[in-house]
């Protein structure tokens, strides 16, 4: 990450040298800052909320009846993990989370799920397996899109839903083929756990 | 439709009337929950920093754009829409960046017509990469390696090849 970030700096500092647009670039770093406070004060403040409300979920035992359906699948792509993981479970309910649309809730179930993968002790195959399916925006209805749709006059703004869950998992597919050939395939059929 | 744009008051309204069939301190629990989502929140900052003031350097000197209308006329060769080659560009890394290009394909264009239909298909099945990439690696002490960079925009390149297959398919 730090590579790409510095490289990332390098190319716009250099185009910009060229393109004339040094204005710019110096205003996008004086604001970036700000910005960033910014976002994270959004990010803070929906994450506080949804933890909580998770948190409140978990002690009535809805969480596991939710996880109850996801888990399969899950279980699936990632057969490293035991049943009664506590990765997996929050896994199942970051991607529940995301197939309704629920993006500020799924951030924190995220997180806790990363940290529970590495606590015990995934393969570097299945924690990126998990950050792609994070990554590839699978969801059953893309709101953002529709409302920004019929906001611009669209006659069927909604008739986007399926192309669009049809293409995130086309998409998702592609990455997964690609995932199998970075890692090869013995991670994928070893069950063994690492020892934390 | 109805239902999916009630998903979060709906699922908060449920998480709660369990809670209290069950006899759950939800006060108590609440706060516990809201801590620890606040914590982890304060230490993704330092990693936003960085990524967010990169990001718009990328952005505002102009570069992804330039790149982006290099490639134009070879992908409209190829039969895609040359307004959405911006929009792949951007969005991986900018999420407020790709809402922007968003609205002004679709709000210059139709936002029935081919490219607008392209555009609203590759901005709804594909995701900020890199930030998510940025925010789940910086929760854990974990380095991203080489696999999640690869998978995912693997992931972000087939969305945006498809999409202009999927739109001709759908419509």
């Amino acid at each position: 990450m730090g590579i790409i970030i510095t490289v990332i700096c390098v190319i716009s500092l250099l185009y910009s040298a060229a393109a004339g647009s040094a204005d710019e670039l110096s205003s996008a770093v004086a604001e970036s800052a700000l910005d960033a406070a910014e976002l994270s004060v959004t990010l803070a403040a929906s994450m506080a909320f949804w933890s909580g409300m998770m948190k409140v979920a978990e002690k009535s035992g809805a969480v596991d009846k939710v996880c109850r359906t996801v888990r399969p699948v899950l279980r699936f792509l990632m057969p490293e993990l035991g049943n009664d993981s506590k990765a997996l479970k929050a896994a199942s309910l970051n991607l529940t989370t995301n197939l309704l649309g629920i993006g500020n809730a799924a951030t924190p179930l995220g997180l806790r799920a990363m940290r529970e993968l590495e606590r015990e002790g995934a393969r570097r195959r299945t924690v990126s397996l998990f950050v792609l399916l994070n990554t590839s925006s699978v969801q059953l209805l893309p709101m953002t899109v529709i409302s920004l749709r019929a906001r611009a006059g669209s006659v069927s703004p909604a008739d986007c839903m399926l192309p669009v869950l049809v293409n995130s998992f086309a998409a998702l597919s592609c990455g997964m083929i690609m995932l199998f050939v970075f890692y090869g395939g013995k991670q994928w059929s070893s069950s063994h756990l690492q020892p934390p | 439709m109805e239902l999916f744009t009630l998903a979060a008051p709906l699922a908060i309204t449920l998480i709660l009337v369990s809670a209290a069939v069950k006899r759950v301190d939800i006060l108590s629990a609440f706060a516990e929950g809201a801590k620890e989502g606040l914590i982890s929140a304060w230490e993704l900052l330092p990693m936003l920093l960085l990524v967010v003031t990169a990001v718009s350097m990328l952005y505002r000197s102009g570069a992804l754009q330039a790149f982006a209308e290099l490639l134009s006329p070879l992908m409209s060769r190829l039969g895609y829409p040359s307004e959405i080659i911006p929009l792949a560009m951007i969005r991986p890394v900018s999420g407020s960046g790709a809402l922007a290009v968003f609205e002004n394909i679709i709000g210059s264009e139709d936002a029935d017509s081919f490219a607008g239909r392209a555009a609203a298909v590759l901005m709804g099945s594909t995701e900020t990469t890199f930030y998510t990439i940025a925010v789940y690696y910086a929760a854990v002490k974990l380095k991203a390696d080489a696999g999640v960079f690869i998978s995912s925009l693997t992931a972000d390149a087939a969305g945006f090849i498809f999409s202009a297959v999927i739109v001709r398919l759908f419509y």
